[in-house]
């Protein structure tokens, strides 16, 4: 069996209270950190392939809603479940 | 190349037309022009010394000018001032209330209006620190915050440390995509800024990339191939017949940068032209100097040949007197007078 490499996600409630959560790649990874934490967003590592294929990928550059895409309640639910058995990413790897 | 294959000779068409406007109107001095400008306003040494303040403070100058004639918007800012860097950063630095000061990622449909001295959030416009700069029209102050914002928290208040690692990251040698991935690097993410449109970026960040720094090899290479398109050089596509033989006719507007638009084809265009034939001191690739060669033969300011003033675009042109009359295919513009002028 393949293992997936653990991708960084970044999710939440938008300020609607409307679920959101996107992947980042590796070279946006800290920006992505900075801009979840300042958001109110959480940032975890994710290695579950169903629920990184569910997920499109995120934008560090857009502004507001476009950061991160909306996505389904059964996806936010699976992504909390896992988030909680993953470790955080710590807001001073992205240097803040 | 096959004569039947009407892109082909749509493309050849075009490159061979396009070669003599270089002739003709092509600035052989253009970088020399550009670093002579930049040090005059001091953007030469603000990239040596990295300061920031000074590369915010002429970027919203050229920023200033988008969207009207260059006499007006200076003539504006000359009466009523201009905003800078280090008024902004005291400003934010005071804490204002509005939750869409508190990041550049937070700073989205702020909805400012000068004319209405409204917003998006009416409960925080007495406080708000954007009206209080007397700029040109609102959409100008949201763009001075957004470019801000974007350069304290995206380049971490370092403006050329992030072109320079924007630049080396999307450096993979020798590529197809080569030009396109450099010019995107820098462009794709400000494009984000509000209030900032692509022809704008496009032009600040062509000049300050060739003309800053020739030791930064990488600027260089990323500024010659970036274009911006105006309604001058989308106008001259469309009259010439270049548009309609690539069968990429498109209203003007963001349709120029989409695939198979306007600053698509001077791309490819220019591919075929060699630019060391005007001045051997220019890269071979240099698309942003084709763009301002056909901007060059059409203003006003330029050779002012091919625009609305010389052209009654109702009509085919009939300016037997235009220097390359016998090569264009004279489509009319307008026939129905719904396009916009140039």
């Amino acid at each position: 069996m393949i293992e997936t490499m653990p991708a960084l996600v970044v999710f939440g409630p938008d300020p609607e209270g409307k679920p959101r959560a996107a992947r980042f790649a590796d070279p946006d990874a800290k920006l992505a950190v900075k801009a979840a934490v300042l958001l109110g967003y959480r940032a975890v590592h994710i290695s579950d392939p169903e629920i990184l294929e569910a997920l499109s990928d995120g934008d560090v550059f857009a502004r507001g809603n476009g950061f991160i895409r909306r996505v389904s309640l059964s996806v936010f639910d699976k992504l909390i479940a896992d988030a909680d058995e993953a470790a955080a990413v710590a807001p001073e790897k992205a240097g803040l | 190349m096959s004569k039947s294959n009407p892109a082909v000779s749509g493309l050849d068409h075009a490159t061979r037309l396009i070669t003599r406007i270089c002739r003709i109107a092509g600035d052989h001095r253009m970088l020399d022009h550009i670093r002579r400008d930049l040090a005059r306003r001091g953007v030469r040494a603000a990239v040596r010394g990295r300061n920031t303040s000074a590369l915010f403070d002429w970027l919203l100058d050229t920023v200033s000018y988008q969207g009207i004639g260059n006499h007006v918007a200076e003539g504006y800012m000359d009466q009523h001032g201009r905003v800078g860097w280090d008024e902004i950063a005291a400003l934010i630095e005071a804490g204002p209330s509005c939750p869409k000061l508190r990041s550049y990622w937070h700073f989205d449909h702020c909805g400012y209006q000068k004319g209405r001295q409204s917003c998006s959030e009416p409960d925080h416009f007495p406080e708000c620190p954007l009206p209080t700069h007397d700029l040109r029209n609102g959409r100008l102050n949201q763009a001075a915050y957004s470019l801000f914002l974007f350069i304290r928290d995206i380049a971490d208040g370092d403006l050329v440390g992030w072109l320079d690692r924007r630049l080396a990251d999307a450096d993979f040698g020798s590529m197809p995509d080569r030009a396109a991935r450099l010019r995107e690097a820098v462009v794709e993410p400000l494009a984000q800024v509000h209030g900032v449109s692509d022809k704008v970026l496009s032009m600040a960040f062509a000049n300050l990339l060739l003309g800053a720094d020739r030791r930064r090899v990488l600027w260089t290479e990323a500024g010659a191939v970036m274009i911006a398109v105006d309604t001058l050089v989308h106008n001259f596509l469309h009259r010439t017949g270049i548009l309609a033989r690539l069968s990429a006719a498109h209203p003007y507007g963001p349709a120029c940068y989409m695939p198979g638009g306007c600053a698509e084809i001077v791309e490819r265009v220019a591919g075929n032209i060699d630019a060391r034939q005007f001045n051997p001191a220019f890269p071979a690739n240099f698309p942003r100097f084709v763009q301002h060669a056909i901007w060059r033969f059409c203003a006003e300011y330029g050779l002012d040949e091919c625009n609305g003033r010389q052209i009654d675009d109702r009509a085919r042109c009939d300016r037997r007197d235009c220097l390359v009359f016998r090569r264009c295919d004279r489509v009319t513009l307008k026939p129905d007078r719904s396009n916009e002028d140039d």
